[in-house]
């Protein structure tokens, strides 16, 4: 049987995009399938891509594409909310990467149009969307999709990029870990009347931390992480009452603010799928792990995984092994152990800054100053312990 | 199953040792197991298939980023056992032969390329027999090169098995030739480290008396009428599983020879 693609990536978000591109970069013939029509997607939210993953998109020629579109992060500050002023303490986005900011900001809803019109562009890949899967069959032969329409397509490897309902991986059997925090998140983006100099802030208060993340043209996207009744309340008020509430939580720094695009609230929790990997199955971005916002990794975590799947496919292309073969093990060694140790750190992170104890409370403000050094010590362990060799994905590298 | 063609003494004379086969024997099904018996085997196939691939792509002077790199080159696996060097340098575009003289690998093999759709020419036998059959046919020898990989550790007798995969490498061909070294190091890796402690091997499926110093290597190459290179070492990063290859050839290592 001679199938009609390498590979077949169900989900076009952003994880599902960057995968198809980034295997197809290297050589795979990709088929890309999602159930919405490619154009519908809402969502307000807005990435801190970390310097490694925009190397990605330098790589794919996605990050020219964004032009104007992307604010460097200069600096990350933390602050305690109940101190009311500006720790001078820094935490540093990603401390793998020295020289050049720390970080990009990027809206979604330019993502995805970046991404989406790469994969069109793209010779490797064919986008069918919106379709209805009928059913998946995985055989030590290869995969075959079959669409509503009776439409059979063959591969080598299934990756689910189906987000963090995943069907795929539920109809693998692959069991989560899942853990509901008792909070929620509410993003929007505000204009701001002066200068956000590029500085990413994390202001703590006891029902979780607010981000405020810099954007392009004098305007920052915020996620609000509260206890579920706080953002259920703050989301019932109506824009004056809630921007009045946003400014005092901020402080005025910014000075005036102003809300410029829809509020929207997400349920928090950390998700990790025991395993990536089935028979000719490989788990990407949110099937396979979704954490808490309060690093900004979760979308970096995904990119990751793509550039990650992307080596392995290269190595089995360019020596003839089967793609679908031993060869999805090495991404499962790779990938696993390095996304749940973040996982546990973003989940440690939040326990310690949302705490009401005195004590931790206390702790936290002693606890900023030893993330400096727990990162680069973390960083070590990843690498030596899990690392592959401590090599990068050869897309995330320079 | 009887194979009239192949009965059981003619097999044991240079090529086959009747331990071993049945060490192996116990093991057909599973070669396509990422995890099963032939773990170490996967876990090396794709450094050594990249080896492979780069040094035929230069001596044959082959792109390597072409999409069909070995495209019409016919390779001889000699030992080829459930067909992991088979089919992934047939999807690379050579025309691959797979001799084992172990009908239950071949049985595995045959099925399995038939599932991946990779035409692959599967004979069950020895080397010996082959050499005697192409001298019959008017000593036609059809291989721009011969794999002889992870297999003289498990032959009966070693020189002259040397002698006939030389015999099947065609004028201005290349074979390669892997192997353990029989020293300290090795014998603590792949006996002690990969049979008993990691589980990764069945037990006894090494015998350390049997492993080959580079310098015999090189010895039975020359007396087989070959031009070996030096050795080049392989070595296992027990943490990450990934191979590297280095110059250190205290344990694993691959000899490349041109005729």
């Amino acid at each position: 049987m001679n199938a009609d693609f390498d590979i077949i990536v169900v989900g076009a978000g952003l994880v599902g995009l960057s995968s198809a591109l980034a295997c197809a970069h290297k050589g795979a013939k990709v088929c890309l399938l999602d159930a919405a029509s490619p154009e519908t997607s809402q969502d307000e939210r807005a990435s801190a891509v970390a310097a490694s993953s925009f190397a990605m998109f330098e790589h794919l020629g996605i990050a020219e594409t964004l032009g104007g579109y992307v604010q460097p992060i200069s600096d990350m500050l933390i602050a305690d909310g109940a101190v009311g002023e500006v720790s001078p303490l820094t935490l540093h986005f990603d401390s793998t990467d020295v020289g050049g900011p720390t970080g990009h900001m990027v809206e979604n809803n330019r993502l995805r149009p970046a991404l989406l019109r790469k994969v069109q562009d793209s010779k490797n890949i064919r986008l069918l969307a919106p379709v209805e899967i009928l059913k998946t069959v995985r055989t030590p032969k290869g995969v075959t999709v079959t669409l509503k329409d009776k439409t059979n397509f063959t591969a080598s490897l299934l990756v689910a990029a189906d987000g963090r309902n995943s069907n795929l991986r539920q109809q693998a059997g692959i069991d989560v870990q899942r853990f509901a925090y008792e909070q929620k998140a509410i993003v929007t983006t505000f204009k701001h009347e002066l200068t956000h100099d590029g500085v990413a802030h994390q202001i703590f208060f006891a029902g979780g931390p607010l981000a405020l993340l810099p954007l392009t043209g004098q305007r920052c996207s915020i996620v609000w992480s509260d206890a579920a009744r706080a953002v259920d309340a703050a989301m019932g008020l109506d824009e004056a009452a809630f921007t009045a509430e946003l400014a005092r939580r901020i402080g005025g720094f910014l000075g005036e603010i102003k809300l410029s695009a829809p509020r929207q609230a997400f349920p928090l929790s950390l998700q990790m799928a025991e395993r990536y990997t089935d028979e000719r199955l490989v788990l990407v971005g949110d099937a396979a792990h979704s954490i808490h916002p309060i690093a900004g990794q979760g979308l970096n975590m995904g990119l990751r995984d793509a550039a990650a799947l992307a080596d392995v496919v290269e190595s089995s292309l360019s020596t003839g092994l089967d793609l679908g073969g031993a060869a999805i093990g090495d991404y499962e060694a790779w990938r696993n152990f390095d996304n749940k140790m973040l996982g546990m750190t973003t989940d440690m992170l939040n326990r310690l800054f949302t705490s009401r104890l005195g004590p931790l409370r206390h702790a936290r403000r002693v606890g900023l100053a030893a993330v400096n050094r727990f990162k680069p010590a973390q960083a070590f362990f990843m690498k030596e312990a899990a690392g592959q060799s401590g090599d990068l994905p050869s897309l995330l590298q320079r | 199953m009887a194979h009239t063609h192949s009965p059981p003494e003619t097999l044991k004379t240079v090529s086959v040792d009747p331990a071993e086969m049945k060490s192996f024997s116990r093991m057909a099904a599973d070669w396509w197991d990422p995890s099963g018996p032939f773990k170490p085997l996967h876990i090396m196939n794709g450094a050594r298939l990249g080896f492979i691939k780069d040094t035929l792509c230069e001596h044959f002077h082959r792109d390597p980023n072409s999409e069909l790199p070995l495209k019409g080159l016919r390779i001889l696996d000699i030992g080829c056992g459930g067909g992991l060097l088979c089919e992934p340098l047939t999807r690379l575009g050579a025309r691959m032969t797979g001799v084992d003289a172990l009908e239950r690998n071949l049985k595995t093999a045959k099925t399995h390329a038939e599932q991946m759709g990779l035409d692959i020419d599967y004979r069950h036998g020895t080397i010996e027999q082959m050499v005697a059959a192409s001298e019959k046919k008017s000593g036609d020898i059809p291989f721009d090169a011969v794999l002889n990989m992870e297999v003289i550790e498990h032959v009966a007798n070693p020189p002259e098995f040397m002698k006939d995969c030389g015999a099947m490498v065609r004028e201005g061909g290349i074979m390669f030739c892997s192997t353990i070294n029989r020293t300290l190091k090795a014998f603590t890796f792949a006996i002690l480290g990969a049979e008993y402690i990691l589980g990764w091997l069945p037990k006894g499926t090494h015998q350390y008396r049997k492993f080959v110093k580079p310098e015999e290597i090189q010895t039975w190459l020359k007396s087989a009428g070959l031009s070996p290179q030096p050795g080049i070492g392989m070595s296992l990063n027990p943490v990450t599983s990934h191979w590297r290859f280095s110059d250190d050839l205290s344990i694993n290592y691959v000899t490349v020879a041109t005729a």
